[in-house]
């Protein structure tokens, strides 16, 4: 899933409708006045036997299987998925929202908008009032807390997929460079940033290959690894002191040299990747494909180890249940039986993203994953030891819009701007933004 | 008129002709043109006076409006630098666009004129094909042409010598490639209208300069371009109106780091749409609104120079 760049030409068409959300916005009051009853209706369409779910996604969820099994099981309920890009679902999902009417009965979300959905829960049922509570235990507990509200009442949707952070490398550069190519003495090897940092330098010094693509990536690897980001649990903008945050900057700043200065899934970085001028990548699961996809050629040079100091989580979503949707019982049925442990293992067979279900991590699917492509054997089973790593850290609803500016900030700053400088002038930002 | 009727019942042929012909036909001239104005309330007037009233709001769309007063306007003017610098931004793409695009689609147009040239319909389909071409496929194909390690254009200043140009890190670079996308796109648009031009001036004109001895150059000097003049104006509010407004460009070639790409409208709409500050977005929206009428009318002063010359 292409996203940053899906995201980009779906936003382009969703600008198309500015005029419309506006015109739509003037009666949202008079939305939410029907809410009140729309669960009762919802349990007596099912039981009065014909029920069209519909489920909003992008492509990548692999539902459509699945989907097939739940309508033979459940005579009388048909699945209606509806796929648009990534960016728009979200913009028509809140577009709906706010003109009070149009939003599906399922709706996913991913964990980028997912705190501004939380922020206004009063669009969405809470899960907890259909006894969510009892699945708790089948999922990542980081995971299902993102879904959940400060107090922990209040639950918004089913955990989808989680995107575990690896570090692909190219086993040949590092041969090239008289370094070790087994994953194990490679996660050794880099065991802190620093060390990665130091071994990218010998890489550079002996090849005159970069270590990676750009340091905005290098910056989000370390950034993800920590609890407190840019805010605290209370919601205040902790961005200019936050330990994590500061660290990922120096750390980024420091490793200038051995960054190719390439943006990720943009055509250069395809173009350098087929051409093996930087040696590692950090990505998750549903990364891999893109590799194979722009280098082809490089098939069986990779192999995959553990990130420097644990893992981080990118991507990953939600399946919620909007108050619009007019038959809430029935798709909470069918939500929590499509991501159910077995099912999402099923997902997973079928080339899908990575479960948050780590009950089905021992099993041999995901266990005796290998990839000839990236060497290693056990590909899944180090992805789900990743997955139980991964410490989620508190986001807020701005923020994705911090999160860019600090990487266009890293962005002048390998453009040569003064990284003190580019710092202050982000956070200034961040703060004027957060005040709007 | 509702109570006259009640007072004289007796008489009922008064109601049919309560409106005369020219009163009815007044009618049905408000009905016919109603539709215009009933869409345009809806899709123009309304979303206006509500962007009027949303910009004295904080409102993230989905929670609850809340009233701030003047503070959007005193924060856009007082402590957003990235505003001016995306003002400025629009105002540098548009001039770098504009000015080459008309010269080069004067000389385009005056060379497709020629009576030597054959096959015209071929060329002029061929220079007005851009114009309809998705501005999605071009943004992407020319994002990479314009990259920096591996782009073609690069590649091809390499052959002369030239070091590579980092398009997406500089000023000027992005300045230049947001400029080039637009030209590519507008240069045949504006070449088609000045041939239209071009073709209303009487041939005999030519024929007397021929005769004179003028040369081709001296032709479109002394008598194509003060001929084209009332055609000039138009284009070049249309390419200002246009310039105003560069959005798709920018946001798929990317913005820059130091937001060199930013734009006006780009701003805008990611204030709305990606950080869903709504308020301030529409107060961004106005203060467009009046900088357009500014350009404007400075735009009617220059014109009304020229035309008095």
């Amino acid at each position: 899933m292409n996203k940053s760049f899906a995201k980009k030409i779906g936003l382009t068409f969703a600008g198309l409708g500015l005029a419309f959300g506006l015109a739509a916005c003037g009666g949202d009051d008079d939305g939410d006045t029907t809410d009140g009853d729309t669960a009762d209706d919802g349990g007596d369409d099912a039981a009065a036997g014909e029920v069209e779910l519909t489920l909003w996604a992008w492509p990548g969820f692999g539902l459509q299987d699945l989907a097939s099994e739940y309508e033979e099981n459940n005579p009388g309920i048909t699945i209606n998925i509806q796929e648009a890009d990534y960016g728009d679902v979200h913009q028509n999902l809140i577009t709906a929202l706010a003109a009070g009417s149009g939003a599906p009965d399922i709706s996913a979300v991913d964990e980028g908008y997912l705190d501004r959905m939380k922020e206004n829960s009063q669009h969405f049922y809470n899960l907890y009032d259909f006894g969510a509570a009892d699945l708790q235990d089948n999922y990542l507990d980081w995971k299902w807390q993102q879904a959940n509200n400060v107090e922990g009442d209040f639950m918004i949707g089913i955990p989808t997929d989680v995107g575990p952070m690896v570090m692909a490398y190219r086993m040949d550069l590092f041969e090239e460079a008289g370094l070790p190519t087994d994953p194990d003495e490679v996660a050794e090897l880099m065991s802190t940033w620093e060390d990665y940092i130091e071994v990218g330098k010998q890489l550079n010094d002996a090849t005159g290959v970069k270590m990676f693509n750009t340091i905005s990536d290098l910056y989000l690897a370390i950034l993800e690894q920590g609890e407190i980001q840019y805010f605290d649990e209370d919601g205040n903008f902790v961005g200019d002191v936050s330990e994590q945050n500061k660290k990922a900057w120096d750390l980024a700043v420091s490793a200038k040299d051995i960054s190719m200065n390439i943006n990720r899934h943009t055509t250069e970085w395809g173009a350098a990747l087929a051409a093996g001028d930087f040696a590692t990548v950090f990505l998750p699961p549903w990364m891999l494909q893109n590799i194979k996809n722009d280098a082809p050629d490089t098939a069986g040079q990779w192999n995959i180890t553990f990130m420097p100091e644990g893992s981080g989580n990118f991507g990953g979503s939600f399946l919620t249940l909007p108050k619009q949707g007019e038959n809430a019982e029935a798709a909470y049925d069918f939500i929590t039986w499509v991501m159910a442990p077995e099912q999402q293992l099923q997902i997973f067979e079928n080339s899908g993203p990575f479960p948050s279900t780590p009950a089905v991590y021992d099993e041999p699917s995901i266990q005796e994953l290998s990839d000839e492509f990236f060497t290693r054997p056990d590909l899944g089973a180090i992805y789900a030891e990743a997955a139980e790593q991964i410490v989620a850290g508190i986001k807020g609803p701005m923020h994705d819009p911090i999160s860019q500016l600090m990487q266009d900030a890293l962005g002048t700053v390998e453009d040569g701007t003064d990284p003190d400088q580019a710092w202050e002038s982000a956070v200034d930002e961040a703060k004027r933004q957060i005040a709007r | 008129m509702a109570s006259d009727q009640t007072i004289q019942p007796a008489q009922p042929k008064r109601p049919k002709k309560r409106y005369s012909q020219k009163v009815n036909d007044r009618r049905s001239g408000y009905l016919f043109v109603s539709p215009f104005f009933i869409l345009f309330g809806i899709f123009g007037v309304f979303p206006l006076l509500f962007t009027a009233y949303l910009s004295f709001h904080r409102w993230n769309i989905l929670g609850t409006r809340e009233f701030v007063g003047f503070q959007n306007y005193s924060l856009l003017f007082t402590d957003d630098p990235l505003f001016w610098k995306a003002l400025g931004n629009t105002i540098s793409i548009w001039l770098i666009s504009t000015i080459p695009q008309l010269i080069a689609a004067l000389i385009i147009a005056f060379l497709l004129n020629q009576a030597f040239l054959k096959g015209k319909a071929i060329f002029r389909l061929g220079i007005f094909m851009p114009n309809v071409t998705s501005v999605v496929a071009v943004a992407i194909v020319f994002s990479a042409m314009f990259g920096t390690q591996y782009g073609i254009i690069n590649y091809v200043l390499s052959l002369f010598g030239i070091d590579p140009i980092h398009w997406r890190g500089s000023y000027f670079g992005t300045h230049v490639a947001i400029s080039t996308m637009v030209m590519w796109r507008w240069v045949g648009y504006n070449s088609i209208i000045y041939l239209a031009g071009l073709q209303s001036i009487s041939k005999d004109l030519y024929e007397a300069a021929t005769i004179d001895g003028a040369n081709k150059i001296q032709q479109l000097i002394s008598i194509t371009i003060p001929l084209l003049k009332p055609i000039i104006i138009f284009t070049v509010l249309q390419s200002t109106i246009g310039g105003l407004q560069i959005f798709a460009e920018p946001m798929l070639f990317g913005v820059g780091g130091n937001y060199q790409g930013l734009t006006v409208t780009l701003y805008l709409y990611e204030e709305a749409f990606t950080r869903f500050s709504f308020g301030y977005a529409a107060a961004i929206a106005w203060l467009l609104f009046f900088i357009i009428i500014l350009f404007s009318l400075v735009n009617v002063f220059l014109t009304k120079k020229i035309k008095s010359t």
